[in-house]
């Protein structure tokens, strides 16, 4: 890459994305108006309710038999806290109307005593007193309490009246204990806690905001108004095109984070004046204390735009025109947004395994920051990791901008199954939105049918998950006319390439062994409760057992995956990328961040032996062979441990992982010759 | 100058019965281009014409063969340098609405890495020649539809290209822009350049082109001077000879 080509594209990008309306708006308009309007107008109508409900004079009714005494507590004067208006001798069917046509907000009345156990006991009879509210209204509901709470001020000293008449103590007794709750908190540090509930969730909205338009501007928008074509004439490397564009909307991103955290910063400075003018809270907030957290912020902010930046893009790179590119970022965007609320989950924390997660990461750094937590082994993780990602999704995207159906506007296959079945063609390839819909119309299904069925039992849960996992593919693909050989796979594979997936399989699980013990290591504690699972199904005897979690997934969820999902993406993307994003769907299918990478690792391989061969039949056997392979773990451990001791050993040293490695890379090598053996046969 | 040897695009696409099948856009196309010449290509929509002038131009790669480059006959490929020989103009390159004509030329001239004093020197001598003068720093998006075409044609040229590739460059156009393009490529023909370029008009071709390629199907059926052709098929209007080779092809397949 040039650095001098770069500088005039990217000045070149800057002044076309500057100049354009849209993005001047979305930047500069929306931090520096919008949200410190937001801000402003959301405090003045919180302040103004609530010294409405401080303030108001709540209408109480009183039955006839309540004492002139009680009523007493609620004339005026009587409380500094509350006033009241009273109506007296209220009969109660009256006070229903009055309550309903919101004449009184509360109605109290003394219950009738049993009066038969008082003559009996003799005992001193209490006083039992029935607030009537309606809690669908406000202010009756708030009226009820300012009312308990006088009432009680009337019991305590009804209480205190009855002790001093037996001659006790009635203040010792009555408060025994005295309680004093004092916030040892620095003032910064509560404003930081405050502040990092809300900010990064407005930083981020304004981070999308600020990256969006530019991110569908230089690519969407370019390709409409038809300059790509004319940049293609240009000695000019992809690479250096995408990273000048890329540039441009981190810039972007990042220019309008600031701003907004300008802004924000001035908003609250603002409002913590009034509040110490107020008098509500201490004064005294050491502001030096602020610029570290202030600095980490920004890198982190830094690497977070990037990481946004690439994404954004990403996924405008496959619209044609801007509308097109809206309607793909507007799930990317919920996306993200609901992964921001994470700074005001109070029970959610920053550890290694958050630190991993990207937004929540950022949200939740931010949030310990401006609170003063600093860990710096988690704050270099969340560094870290969103710097991967950045880079991850900037590779990405330099690679799927490098393909000419990207480039020269071929847009996504569109979705068919809202089309009559008469009207479609015959044979086609499976499109991509057909399986966006279809994996999440699988979703729903496993996680609310499979899962009611697994309520019952887990046998019917997995069969029934099983089953829908196999016949949802298989509809949709009959419904669309997909070539039901081609989609999913049905060709005869040659023994060479059964042999071949024997290997390879056995490969991929010895290094999905150290994959496994790698990411356990990370997410400790995760690892046990993924075989406390497994002890469910051992019920039912080794036979069911290897049926249901080895036979039938085999065949179910290859069908779905290296069968339907494969299809889709083989139809629009290369053999690398169909790898990959098979592999990655089939990893997050199993729902959870430690079996992820084992089971995409498993997942790329089956993809490529069913790639290779064009045969499903290798890949289930394949699963299969995994699957089959967990059963005799659970049922048998002693075998493993005779025959395979390293892959029994609880305790796996460093020594045996690097053995294990060994030994999967040389039987995937092999796998992989004994399948191009054929090949190369044809070639000659 | 421009050398193509056996070149093919294979692209996908959906057939009426069946499966995604793969089809070749250009069909082992071979053509040479010399030093001060037009060679017009023509044929019917979904002959290939454009996808072979994109591989020409160096903005896609072909699936098979070779675009040589310059007088060495190195291959091309995507290869950067090569990009810069030749200045490629079609309706798809439009041109950055919210630049000046001005900032888009500097943009331009900078990305072919000319140093700054060359820029400013080629610019002053295109507004002259264009007659740019008017409009040079105004925002593209503001400008009539012959000033955009003129600002396209100074995008083509600051860099001082050797070999003009041009897809249609009057499709669309009036007769004063129109004769205005093909004024200009007369005259660089003068200047010694090659000039590759695709038309649907045929009376166009005829006035202006040295040798014409036929193109049908992604395969060449015809190539020669326009006069050649006429004496192989006996026909006068190109239109006409044109229809026998496409005729010709269609039985012999």
């Amino acid at each position: 890459m040039r650095s001098r080509v770069i500088k005039s594209l990217y000045k070149k990008e800057m002044l076309d994305v500057l100049r354009d309306k849209k993005t001047v708006v979305m930047m500069l308009v929306v931090p520096i108006i919008l949200y410190p309007l937001l801000m402003l107008v959301g405090m003045l109508t919180m302040t103004k309710i609530s010294t409405d409900i401080e303030t108001r004079t709540y209408k109480v009714a009183f039955s006839k038999d309540v004492s002139d005494e009680l009523i007493g507590y609620f004339d005026e004067g009587a409380t500094d806290e509350y006033s009241f208006f009273v109506y007296e001798d209220v009969a109660p069917e009256e006070a229903q109307l009055l309550l309903e046509q919101e004449k009184i907000d509360v109605y109290v009345t003394l219950q009738a005593t049993d009066m038969s156990a008082q003559e009996t006991e003799k005992k001193a009879v209490k006083e039992r007193y029935q607030i009537d509210y309606l809690s669908s209204v406000n202010n009756s509901g708030y009226g009820a309490d300012r009312v308990q709470s006088v009432l009680a001020s009337y019991s305590r000293d009804m209480s205190k009246r009855l002790l001093e008449k037996a001659g006790l103590d009635a203040d010792y007794i009555l408060n025994p204990v005295e309680l004093k709750l004092a916030d040892k908190a620095k003032a910064e540090e509560s404003a930081g806690n405050l502040m990092g509930t809300i900010i990064p969730f407005m930083l981020i909205v304004s981070l999308l905001m600020g990256t969006m338009y530019p991110a569908i501007d230089t690519t969407a928008g370019e390709r409409e108004r038809g300059t790509l074509e004319t940049m293609l004439t240009l000695p000019i490397s992809n690479q250096e095109l995408i990273f000048s564009k890329f540039l441009t909307v981190a810039t972007i991103g990042v220019a309008s984070a600031i701003l907004n955290l300008i802004s924000m910063g001035g908003v609250s400075s603002y409002m913590y004046h009034i509040a110490v003018s107020v008098g509500g809270m201490n004064q005294g907030i050491n502001f030096v204390r602020f610029i570290p957290a202030v600095i980490i912020g920004v890198l982190c902010i830094l690497a977070f735009a990037i990481f946004v930046s690439a994404i954004t893009m990403c996924v405008c790179a496959f619209a044609r025109t801007y509308k097109e590119a809206n309607n793909y970022i507007t799930p990317l965007m919920l996306v993200i947004l609901f992964a921001s609320f994470a700074s005001m989950l109070p029970n959610l924390v920053l550890n290694a395994r958050t630190a991993l997660v990207p937004v929540v990461n950022i949200c939740l750094l931010i949030r310990d920051i401006l609170a003063f937590k600093y860990n710096f082994a988690i704050i270099a993780l969340v560094l870290a990791s969103n710097t991967i990602y950045g880079i991850l999704s900037v590779l990405f995207l330099g690679r799927i901008y490098k393909s000419e159906g990207i480039l020269f506007g071929e847009s996504l296959a569109g979705i068919r199954i809202f089309e009559r079945r008469c009207n479609m063609k015959k044979g086609q390839p499976v499109a991509m939105g057909e399986l966006v819909i279809v994996l999440a119309v699988e979703l729903l299904a496993v996680i609310y049918v499979g899962g009611a069925a697994s309520l019952a039992s887990v046998y019917k849960g997995i069969i029934i998950t099983q089953l829908l996992i196999f016949s949802i593919p298989v509809l949709a693909a009959w419904y669309t006319k997909c070539d039901m050989r081609q989609t999913f796979k049905l060709k005869a594979p040659k023994p060479r390439e059964l042999v071949a997936a024997v290997f390879m399989v056995i490969g991929a699980m010895l290094l999905g062994m150290v994959l496994t013990a790698i990411v356990g290591s990370i997410f400790t504690g995760s690892a046990q409760n993924a075989m406390a699972d497994t002890g469910e199904y051992m019920k039912g005897g080794f036979g069911i057992s290897v049926l249901l979690v080895a036979v039938l997934p085999a065949i179910c969820e290859e069908t779905l995956f290296r069968g339907y999902v494969m299809s889709a993406f083989v139809s629009r993307f290369g053999k690398v990328t169909a790898i990959i994003g098979t592999a990655c769907i089939f990893g997050l299918y199993h729902m959870s961040i430690v079996k992820f990478f084992t089971t995409a690792l498993l997942g790329a391989v089956f993809c490529y032996v069913v790639y290779e061969t064009r045969s499903i039949l290798p890949a289930i056997l394949m699963h299969f062979i995994n699957n089959a392979t967990a059963c005799v773990q659970m049922y048998y451990p002693e075998i493993i441990e005779k025959y395979l001791p390293v892959f029994a050993g609880e305790t796996v040293t460093l020594q045996d992982m690097a053995l294990i490695l060994a030994m999967g890379i040389v039987m995937l090598v092999t796998g992989k010759m004994i399948l191009n053996m054929g090949c190369r046969k044809i070639e000659k | 100058m421009l050398q193509a040897t056996n070149v093919v695009k294979t692209f996908e696409k959906n057939e009426k019965h069946g499966r995604r099948i793969s089809f070749n856009a250009v069909d082992g196309v071979s053509l040479t281009i010399n030093q001060g010449e037009i060679v017009g290509i023509l044929g019917p929509n979904g002959a290939g014409k454009t996808t072979l002038l994109r591989m020409l131009g160096l903005l896609m790669k072909p699936t098979s063969g070779e675009v040589l480059i310059g007088e060495g006959g190195k291959s091309a490929g995507l290869e950067l340098d090569f990009k810069k020989k030749i200045g490629y103009l079609s309706n798809n390159t439009k041109l950055y609405g919210r630049l000046s004509v001005r900032e888009l030329l500097n943009m331009v001239g900078d990305i072919h890495e000319m140093s700054k004093s060359e820029i400013a020197e080629r610019i002053e001598e295109l507004t002259k020649v264009l007659d740019m003068g008017e409009f040079i720093d105004n925002r593209i998006e503001k400008l009539s539809t012959g000033q955009t075409q003129r600002a396209s044609i100074a995008r083509c040229l600051i860099h001082n290209p050797e070999i003009y590739i041009f897809d249609e460059p009057t499709l669309g156009l009036d007769i004063m822009s129109s004769s205005a393009i093909i004024e200009f490529m007369k005259q660089e023909r003068e200047k010694g350049k090659a000039v590759i370029y695709s038309t649907h008009y045929m009376e166009e071709a005829e006035y202006l082109c040295d040798r014409i390629i036929m193109l049908f199907d992604g395969k060449v059926i015809a190539e020669g001077s326009i006069d050649g052709l006429r004496k192989d098929t006996g026909k006068e209007r190109l239109r006409d000879i044109f229809t026998a080779y496409a005729y010709d092809r269609q039985v012999s397949e």
